[in-house]
């Protein structure tokens, strides 16, 4: 807790107390004086009770189960305690042995309270003890001052009681309204109290505050490093003043140390470590690498060998498929002459049937003519046949012969149009040979065709297969030096990794050592970089050589 | 043949062919008072176009390519007849002539045709006489639709 | 019996075409014959009289000639002599041929001479003057006219023509 919230909080209190306890005095007091108020007002109460009682009768007895005041029935005459309520206002009732017979009080229903019992310590006083009772009770959950007085018979035996009570609240409203005010005022009093003292308190105390924020401020504000670089203000001429400027002096002398080990801790933890750290990580690279090269350079040798002899085979096997190639592409070429020889054939053949189709027509139209020829024939008959008519009975001979003129001529058309149809049927199975022979031609140019694109094709895969196989005579001749000259290099490469094996043993002493130096200076790094001196200069923590240092230390 | 041999006194004519449409026509040349070029612009009265005139069918105005006019007199009258040019002048014996069939004759002989002449270049050739022709009814009704 | 049956089946035949012969005869001396020209158009049969028959002429140019009736299609040469033609289809209403070969019936009628397209001619034959049939009675008065009979051949019917009436019928109006 700050000084300044102590004060205050003392101040406060020492001021409420004194209140508190100065009200609570004088309440007591007040207090004590309205219940002896109270108290004599009961008796008074009571006394009258008793007066107006013994004034209907002064031997109190208990006949056939009810009390009698002389000859003053009691039992359910609620005259007298009535008259009480009209006096003074408050309770009354009187008890036959332990039994309320009459009564002022009203139970919550509105009846008279009358039947019920005496209890508790009202009770044992009276009819125990024999005493009357004075003390606070509830009636109905209503606060009263009571008093019990026991009733007696004429052999002094306790045979009934008197009760009168007031509500406590009449006599204390006013207590209670005195108390509210004190404890107001008490409470005005107190907190107008600790403002002042709150105020003067800070007053007092705010350079103290300035100095502390300014110095949580350094410290830490949210930041990892300490700022040396800060200054208080010490412009107050009492003893906060002396303090801050005594502080200051100090914070001086400690940037200066700071810096100084900081120099020479970035420097010495920086260089050693980064050197050693280097070396260290390239020499097992080198280490590595040398060793992958190795095996490698071990594989290669063997895939060399392994080349080696297949690009032999290669070579054996592209020389044969070389020769093959040669013989294929001779043969092919007779192929294609004789389909060459077969296109012409075809071709003369096609001629050879357009031509006979050619004449075949021309036979037709030659039938026409004789056909033509016939018609005349038959007519220049019908002719004579009339010219016979005509002639009569010389004419009949005549007739004869034209009729047979006319039958031969009609054996002509029989002939001619059979010819027709044969020639016809020739005509048909000539347009059927054109139109295979064609397809057939068709055929056998598209082949001719095949065959030179194959011809080309074939030219080109010998010339393929030829440098296939110088190729591949090449690649054996070159595997094989290949070979000699990466087992050569293995040897070579197995002195190194040798060398660099010796030279990691070393360099692992000089890192160790080095990791040691290390550790101290990035211990002390820490240290100093717990303060910022200014600048920005931000202290040994994210430095490369401390995290190296880390990292070898952890090798 | 016969026909031919008859007289001693038998006409030569001299027949100017020409063609109108498919056929051919020939007019006794003595009949033409005169032959000239047909003139579109100029309204020549009581002349027409021969194919109209003498009732073939299918033969356009246009059909007609070296138009001229075949003119006659008969009188004071005088007609013309447009038509091809001449393409030949032909003369023959009257003998050569051969008259219509007679189922053809009534029907001809109206129009102007009067007589048929085979020639063995040009198939037959129809007769017409102009004055026939001018003479005819169906031209005198025509006669007012001519240019 | 089979050597019996052949020399009278013999005997049969022979005594047949004797009888024959002997009818033949007899026709030819009671029975004339008459010349007919069988001709087809549009597929039916007609026929010209023989006697009225000239000449059957192939088609080789008719020339056409203004103003005649339409069955009158012109005018063709015969050696030299100048000939009309009559389109019988025309004359008969029927449609035109499919084809325009043809054949000319040089014929005559009356006083009439003319030529007669047909289609062409079947056959010159003589036929019995008896086997020719009056006309149908059911033939209206124009068919009547050129129609002068009908007559039978190898299970076909044959109209037979008057040329004079088909000329009167042509020239017609």
């Amino acid at each position: 807790m700050m000084i300044r919230s102590k004060l205050t909080l003392l101040n406060i209190l020492l001021v409420t107390a004194a209140i508190t306890i100065t009200t609570i005095f004088s309440l007591l007091q007040i207090r004590r004086d309205a219940e002896n108020q109270a108290r004599n007002v009961q008796e008074s109460h009571i006394k009258t009770f008793w007066e107006l009682l013994r004034a209907k009768g002064d031997a109190f007895s208990i006949r056939e189960g009810k009390l009698l005041a002389g000859d003053y029935v009691i039992n359910g005459n609620y005259e007298l305690p009535d008259k009480i309520k009209e006096i003074f206002g408050g309770t009354a009732t009187i008890f036959m042995g332990d039994r309320r017979v009459s009564t002022n009080v009203l139970t919550p229903e509105g009846g008279r309270a009358v039947g019920t019992l005496l209890e508790g310590p009202p009770r044992d006083a009276m009819f125990r003890d024999g005493k009357p009772y004075r003390g606070e009770a509830d009636i109905f959950g209503v606060p009263y001052f009571t008093a019990y007085d026991p009733i007696r018979n004429g052999r002094g035996e306790v045979i009934g009681a008197l009760y009168v009570g007031v509500k406590k609240s009449d006599f204390f409203a006013a207590y209670d309204r005195l108390r509210s005010g004190c404890i107001l005022i008490a409470i005005v009093v107190g907190g107008f109290f600790g403002l002042i003292s709150v105020f003067l308190v800070q007053k007092l105390l705010s350079p103290l505050k300035a100095m502390v924020e300014k110095l949580r401020e350094a410290s830490h504000n949210g930041r990892e490093v300490s700022d040396l670089t800060i200054r208080l203000d010490d412009g107050t001429r009492d003893e906060i003043g002396l303090v801050a400027g005594e502080f200051n002096s100090l914070l001086e002398k400690m940037q200066e140390i700071i810096s100084l080990v900081t120099t020479v801790t970035n420097s010495f933890a920086g260089t050693i470590a980064t050197a050693v750290h280097h070396q260290a990580s390239f020499t097992s690279q080198l280490s590595s690498s040398v060793s992958e090269i190795s095996s490698t350079m071990e594989e290669f040798t063997s895939t060399a060998s392994q080349i080696a002899e297949h690009s032999q085979g290669v070579a054996e096997i592209a020389e044969t498929t070389l020769l093959d190639m040669k013989e294929g592409a001779a043969k092919f070429e007779i192929l294609a002459a004789k389909m060459a020889e077969i296109n012409s054939d075809n071709q003369a053949g096609i001629r050879e049937i357009v031509d006979l189709g050619r004449k075949s027509k021309e036979i037709t139209k030659i039938m026409g003519i004789i056909n033509t020829v016939a018609n005349q024939t038959k007519l220049i008959a019908f002719n004579a046949a009339l010219e016979a008519a005509s002639a009569g009975e010389a004419g009949k001979r005549f007739g004869v012969v034209a009729t047979e003129i006319r039958r031969l001529a009609d054996n002509v058309f029989e002939s001619t149009s059979e010819i027709e149809g044969k020639i016809n049927e020739i005509l048909e199975a000539v347009n059927r040979l054109v139109i295979n022979s064609e397809k057939s031609s068709k055929g056998i140019g598209e082949g001719l065709e095949y065959t030179t694109r194959t011809n080309v094709v074939l030219d080109e895969l010998v010339a393929g297969a030829e440098s296939t196989a110088d190729a591949a005579r090449q690649i054996s001749l070159s595997t094989q030096q290949q070979q000699t000259a990466s087992s050569q290099v293995v040897i070579a490469l197995r002195d190194i990794e040798e060398g660099v094996r010796f030279n990691s043993g070393s360099i692992q002493q000089t890192s160790e050592i080095s990791v040691n130096l290390t550790e101290m200076a990035v211990k002390l790094g820490k240290l100093v970089g717990e303060f910022s001196i200014g600048k920005g200069v931000n202290l040994a923590m994210d430095d490369p050589a401390c995290a190296a240092g880390g990292e070898t230390a952890a090798q | 043949m016969n026909r031919a041999e008859t007289g001693g006194s038998i006409e030569r004519l001299r027949l100017l062919v020409f063609s109108a449409g498919s056929l051919r026509f020939a007019a006794d040349a003595d009949q033409l008072a005169q032959l000239r070029e047909y003139d579109p612009s100029a309204n020549q009265c009581g002349t027409c176009w021969f194919h109209e005139a003498v009732g073939l069918d299918g033969v356009d105005r246009e059909a007609v390519v070296r138009p001229e006019v075949y003119v006659v007199r008969q009188g004071a009258q005088e007609y013309g007849f447009i038509t091809n040019a001449p393409e030949d002048l032909i003369e023959r014996d009257a003998g050569s002539l051969r008259p219509l069939p007679s189922l053809v004759e009534p029907f001809s002989l109206v129009r102007g045709i009067w007589a048929a002449l085979p020639v063995e270049r040009y198939g037959i050739i129809l007769l017409v006489d102009f004055f026939r022709l001018a003479a005819s009814p169906g031209l005198r009704s025509g006669q007012g639709d001519t240019p | 019996m089979p050597h019996q049956h052949d020399s009278m089946k013999s005997d049969r035949i022979l005594s047949e075409l004797k009888l024959l012969r002997e009818s033949r005869t007899i026709t030819d001396v009671d029975e004339p014959m008459v010349t007919v020209v069988l001709f087809s158009l549009d597929g039916e049969l007609y026929a010209f009289p023989g006697a009225n028959v000239l000449e059957i002429l192939p088609v080789e140019g008719i020339s056409p000639i203004p103003g005649t009736p339409e069955c009158i299609p012109g005018l063709i040469t015969v050696r030299g002599d100048i000939e009309s033609v009559i389109d019988l289809r025309r004359v008969l209403d029927l449609p035109p041929p499919a084809d325009a070969q043809g054949q000319i019936l040089l014929a005559t009628g009356g006083e009439v001479r003319s030529g007669v397209l047909i289609d062409g001619v079947e056959d010159v034959v003589d036929v019995l003057r008896t086997s020719i049939l009056p006309p149908p009675r059911n033939l209206d008065r124009q068919t009547r006219e050129f129609v002068a009979g009908g007559l039978e051949r190898d299970g076909r019917s044959v109209t037979l023509l008057d040329p004079a009436g088909v000329f009167a019928r042509a020239v017609a109006p």
